[in-house]
């Protein structure tokens, strides 16, 4: 049963009650909250999204909540809570959405270590998965909700999962964060793209998400098999500029925007290794979302 | 004791590398540390692995790389090398 | 005494079959030991019990998850304790690993999925002034700057302020006792000297006598007040107190007991061992025999006052999750909170101390990561 069979109450009661269980890639997390805005995130963008059953192992618990006593009422700001834990000082109350989000990723990035976890966005067509390192300011994000929009299969905007085991990427397919001047860019780019709110003055600046497509949603449980690793750079006025990278070069470079490759020591060099070894390496500068696109399709 | 040759070792606990086309990436299991050497530089470390070797003999095996500047490039890459900690110095002389 | 969370049934008893049986027994065991940072431990005990194959595929990840976050540690600070030496051979100081650092390149059975975030190390009084130079020659640093802290830890604690490697961000802490100088309960630290034991293949680096590593985890839980991981220390003691208790035919070691109750009168300790026998006991099962647990009422605060005790720290050690606390579970925490400053420093100092930092301590519990 998907989420958006839930009425609009129903959900708010869930939320509030028992909390919403959702199957997001390989984690069933259940969120809880009785903030509206959280209601309203999860129902413009998570509709298509599985709902877990009662006897299901959640895997990350997280409430989303008004700390007690007057920040309820005067400035409200609102806490992630992970299990109890709460590892973020609190937010104003209207970024709420956004911190579950930069919460999730959080929990993920922290307690996922059976992947070897990039900080990059990946996407796939035609059976290939292409990853894309990236630091912010790298313009992955946008490219990658401009692909997606466009038909590429979203597996990731934030995170590569790489299974320790067989080198595959699974996927966790979620709701594209933009910033600034990206929202607009990606909603003149495609009339399809929707978006959730549009929240301003967070740590990152203007925030909004993009709904993950639902094809790329119902593809949750089914790995890619890693063929490209496109470091990407947005830059104003440049032609489009694909450099290759020596495989070493690229294993420095990918290992630098690991999340986990400390806690993984050998195992985690030795699955960059194999990583590197299968995939086409490269730099990539461009300005145009178009031909960026029409570089990177000729490349599958 | 002031004037005995220094020797280089590299036996350091375990490292592991990957090659390809003349560039090696290497990681050093203990420290967590991974670096990027030529090949080049990355067999030479593998010379002092079995037993300590001098720089003089290091640039004797290596010469036929670097004809006359051997001694000057291997002089550079030991001390670059004991930085990164891949390589110590052990101020006595191998077992014959 | 509280119900018993499923976490510490699960370390005391064998309740395997319940947990193959029962998915949401399960995912509870999972969020108490994330909680009680025992993850790690709860992932290589049941790796131990051959019970990881037959548990939920989405625990088995978590679990996986969890030896990694270990394993990294101990690489970590078998590095450290290698720099660290490194760095004390300059002027042959010699230094003691503690607690987590100690089990870990000691081999001992409290290493098993121990996770921690600082390093522990002991030196001589008389070489700490010349330990932080060397420390931070080799680039360590100061993190504390607050002239307050600095007075804090350094006249009247037991170390100095907390150092940061610059370039590798692990942190050290440097005692020269396992006790504060101010504190109530007064215990020569030489007599921990006398009976540490050089580390294979180091020059300087020692690790203390069984019974005092025992001793010391016993005067850090139930005396510094940490209790946000007050049920692993109470796990270390326990593996501890089993593995040396028991002999090779697994026959009990009374000698091992013996001695154990004779170092804590030598070093003046009869307190703290009184509780650590008492609740590993009770709330782990640690088989101390008989005779031995009445010896060690010798330390007891008095009936009335050990009653009171297991009042605060049967809540106190139970892990800190929603569905191990009850009413009394925060005001437990806080008692003890105040204890283990009153037994540290003189009333004055204390109530000095309690007003500037006793707010700050709980805002930073839930400060950032």
């Amino acid at each position: 049963m998907k989420l958006s069979s839930l009425t609009r109450p129903e959900l708010r009661r869930r939320l509030k009650e028992e909390g919403i269980g959702l199957s997001i890639g390989p984690f069933n997390t259940n969120l809880s909250s009785s903030l509206s805005v959280v209601a309203d995130g999860l129902e413009q963008l998570y509709g298509a999204f599985t709902l877990t059953g009662d006897a299901d192992f959640i895997d990350f618990r997280i409430s989303l909540n008004s700390p007690p006593g007057l920040r309820r009422w005067f400035r409200p700001q609102v806490n992630f809570s992970f299990d109890g834990f709460l590892p973020f000082k609190p937010l104003p109350q209207v970024q709420a959405f956004a911190m579950f989000e930069w919460g999730l990723n959080w929990c993920i990035a922290n307690n996922a270590h059976q992947y070897l976890i990039i900080h990059a966005a990946v996407i796939e067509r035609n059976g290939v998965v292409c990853i894309l390192p990236g630091t912010p300011g790298s313009g992955k994000s946008t490219l990658c909700a401009a692909l997606v929009c466009k038909g590429w299969r979203l597996l990731s905007d934030e995170m590569a999962l790489v299974s320790t085991e067989t080198g595959e990427i699974y996927p966790v397919p979620r709701p594209v964060s933009l910033k600034n001047q990206s929202i607009n860019i990606i909603q003149q780019y495609s009339s399809g793209a929707v978006m959730g709110d549009v929240v301003m003055d967070t740590a990152k600046g203007t925030v909004s998400h993009m709904r993950p497509p639902q094809s790329s949603v119902e593809q949750s449980e089914k790995p890619g098999t890693p063929g490209l690793i496109v470091f990407p750079k947005y830059t104003a006025g440049a032609e489009p500029n694909l450099v290759p990278l020596t495989q070493a070069n690229a294993l420095m470079k990918v290992a630098e925007n690991s999340f986990n490759y400390s806690v993984l020591g050998l195992q985690g060099f030795e699955v960059l290794g194999e990583l590197v070894s299968k995939c086409a390496c490269y730099e990539f500068s461009y300005q145009s979302l178009d031909e960026a696109k029409e570089t990177l399709e000729s490349l599958i | 004791m002031g004037s005995s040759p220094a020797f280089y070792n590299s036996t350091l606990g375990s490292l592991h590398s990957c090659c390809w086309g003349g560039q090696c990436v290497i990681f050093h299991v203990e420290s967590g540390d991974t670096h990027l050497l030529s090949e080049v530089d990355f067999n030479v470390l593998q010379s002092m692995k079995s037993k300590p070797m001098s720089a003089e003999g290091l640039s004797l095996e290596f010469e036929h790389l670097f004809g006359g500047r051997a001694g000057q490039y291997i002089s550079i890459l030991l001390s670059n090398l004991v930085a990164l900690g891949l390589v110590e110095i052990v101020n006595t002389e191998p077992a014959n | 005494m509280p119900p018993k969370s499923i976490l510490v049934r699960f370390l005391s008893d064998s309740i395997e079959e319940e947990l193959v049986a029962d998915t949401r027994a399960c995912e509870l065991l999972l969020r108490q030991a994330r909680s009680a940072n025992l993850l790690s431990r709860v992932a290589v005990l049941c790796d131990e019990k051959d019970l990881t194959s037959r548990l939920p595929q989405r625990m088995q990840n978590h679990l996986q998850s969890a030896r990694a976050v270990a394993e990294a540690n101990h690489r970590s600070v078998k590095w450290e304790a290698k720099q660290i030496e490194l760095a004390l051979l300059a002027d042959d100081i010699p230094f003691c690993l503690l607690k987590g650092g100690a089990y870990v390149v000691g081999q001992s059975v409290a290493a098993k999925g121990r996770v921690f975030s600082d390093v522990d190390i002991l030196v001589p009084r008389e070489f700490l002034e010349k330990t932080e130079q060397l420390l931070i020659r080799k680039g360590w640093m100061c993190t504390n700057f607050d002239s307050y802290d600095q007075r804090y830890y350094r006249t009247w604690m037991h170390e100095l302020p907390p150092l940061q490697h610059m370039k590798r961000g692990t942190t050290l802490d440097v005692h020269h006792a396992i006790i504060p100088p101010t504190a109530r309960i007064k215990s020569d630290i030489k007599k921990i000297w006398e009976n540490v034991h050089k580390v294979d293949n180091y020059k300087v680096l020692y690790i203390p006598d069984n019974k005092d590593l025992i001793l010391h985890s016993a005067v850090h839980l139930f005396c510094d007040g940490e209790l946000e991981n007050g049920l692993r220390d109470l796990s270390d003691l326990d593996l501890l107190l089993r593995d040396f208790s028991a002999n090779d035919d697994f026959s009990v070691n009374d000698d091992f007991w013996a001695a154990l109750l004779a170092r804590s009168v030598e070093l003046n300790l009869q307190r703290p061992l009184f509780y650590a026998l008492r609740y590993t006991h009770a709330l782990l099962k640690t088989p101390v025999p008989a005779k031995f647990l009445t010896v060690s009422k010798q330390g007891s605060p008095g009936i009335l006052a050990a009653k009171g005790m297991d009042f605060l720290f049967y809540r106190a050690l139970a892990p800190d999750h929603i569905t191990c606390t009850d009413r009394w579970t925060g005001l437990a925490r806080w008692m003890l909170f105040v204890r283990s400053h009153w037994l540290k420093m003189p009333p004055l100092q204390l109530a000095q101390h309690l007003a500037r930092k006793g707010y700050k301590r709980w805002k930073k519990r839930h400060a950032s990561v």
